[in-house]
């Protein structure tokens, strides 16, 4: 199923990755080129595991749950995505295929399906729209890495390795 | 306007400008800043406010995490330390960042990203397309390593074919360490 986008979720992305207003425009004209916006229904797959990523996906409403086969092949939530966020970047720019599968949550999802190719050739491209496309996921990446930093000395248990007095909590 | 500009052969040689047009690059560092650090001295300290990246350009950091300050990470020359605060989200530095050699920095600010002039630079666009190869194999070695400590964890009579035996144990110092330092 598919529906026109609106300008709002991707306003709710550059909020969400701490992002400046100016990159709206750019970035709209992005997403409505060559785009596909999918409507889903709880359950609904998005994408499966080991299947070449073939797409960049924004999750403008509702939520997304990530899973993984674990060695008994069996399916296992172990994250759950909620909007607005980037999803499927990963697989993309190391052009291999995607470690996790995606489906829709409870309250189903509505997600913006950016094409491979045309993330890689904007990705190349020294343009306003190369340059917003770029900053939304590096921002993504940088959020996923500096979390993850986080986490780490949070929960690492060894009192030697936590996090630095004075530390303060992210937003979002 | 920066005092790099003198550097652009130099700079042109390290792995982020590799092929990028020397005027644009010009164009890039005039609206950055530079710093000379001494060896030992400190960038920035773990738990301060995080609004600047540095690309090194000559010498060498140490990123230093917890109480015991663990070697966590180096930044040689062409890489980047202090980017999730500039083009990410962070706002608290996790880290301290201290010189381990006599090192000059390319100093960049929120201001300088965002900079509409730059947005269709090609230094900058290399720049951040650098940024984004980096941070995924960080992110794909840090997946590696929690799915390597996984499957450690579990008791199978067959060990599952990606396990990879060779591997060093994973800890959280490890997971770390494979999140920090450059493309190496």
């Amino acid at each position: 199923m598919t529906a026109p986008m609106t300008p709002k979720g991707v306003a709710e992305l550059l909020v969400r990755y701490r992002l400046p207003k100016e990159l709206l425009l750019p970035l709209a004209q992005v997403l409505v080129t060559g785009d596909r916006e999918i409507l889903m229904e709880p359950a609904a797959v998005l994408c499966a595991q080991n299947e070449p990523a073939d797409a960049l996906y924004l999750l403008l409403e509702g939520t997304l749950e990530v899973r993984r086969r674990d060695f008994r092949n069996e399916s296992r939530v172990i994250a759950e995505a909620r909007s607005p966020a980037i999803l499927g970047h990963m697989a993309l720019l190391l052009s291999k295929r995607r470690t996790a599968a995606l489906s829709a949550g409870r309250s189903g999802a509505r997600v913006l399906a950016l094409p491979a190719d045309a993330v890689h050739q904007l990705n190349e491209s020294d343009t306003a729209a190369g340059n917003a496309l770029r900053r939304l996921i590096l921002a993504a990446l940088l959020d996923q890495h500096h979390r993850a930093v986080v986490d780490l000395l949070h929960t690492s248990g060894d009192t030697d390795l936590s996090l630095p007095a004075g530390w303060v909590q992210v937003e979002g | 306007m920066s005092e790099l500009i003198p550097l652009i052969p130099e700079l042109l040689k390290l792995r982020p400008f590799a092929g990028v047009p020397g005027p644009a690059l010009h164009n890039l560092l005039e609206a950055t800043t530079s710093r000379t650090l001494t060896r030992g001295e400190v960038l920035a300290e773990a738990g301060t406010k995080a609004d600047h990246a540095w690309l090194v350009v000559r010498g060498r950091l140490g990123l230093e995490a917890g109480s015991s300050a663990h070697s966590i990470g180096e930044v040689w020359p062409g890489e980047m330390v202090g980017e999730e605060s500039v083009w990410g989200t962070a706002t608290t530095r996790v880290s301290t960042i201290r010189a381990t050699q006599d090192t000059l920095v390319l100093q960049i600010d929120r201001g300088t990203v965002g900079d509409a002039s730059l947005a269709a630079n090609p230094a900058m666009g290399a720049l951040q397309r650098h940024m984004m190869r980096i941070s995924t194999r960080r992110l794909h070695a840090l997946d590696n390593a929690r799915h390597r400590a996984l499957v450690a964890s579990h008791t199978f009579t067959e060990p599952p074919p990606d396990l990879d035996e060779a591997s060093e144990p994973s800890t959280p110092l490890t997971w770390l360490r494979a999140l920090f330092g450059g493309d190496r």
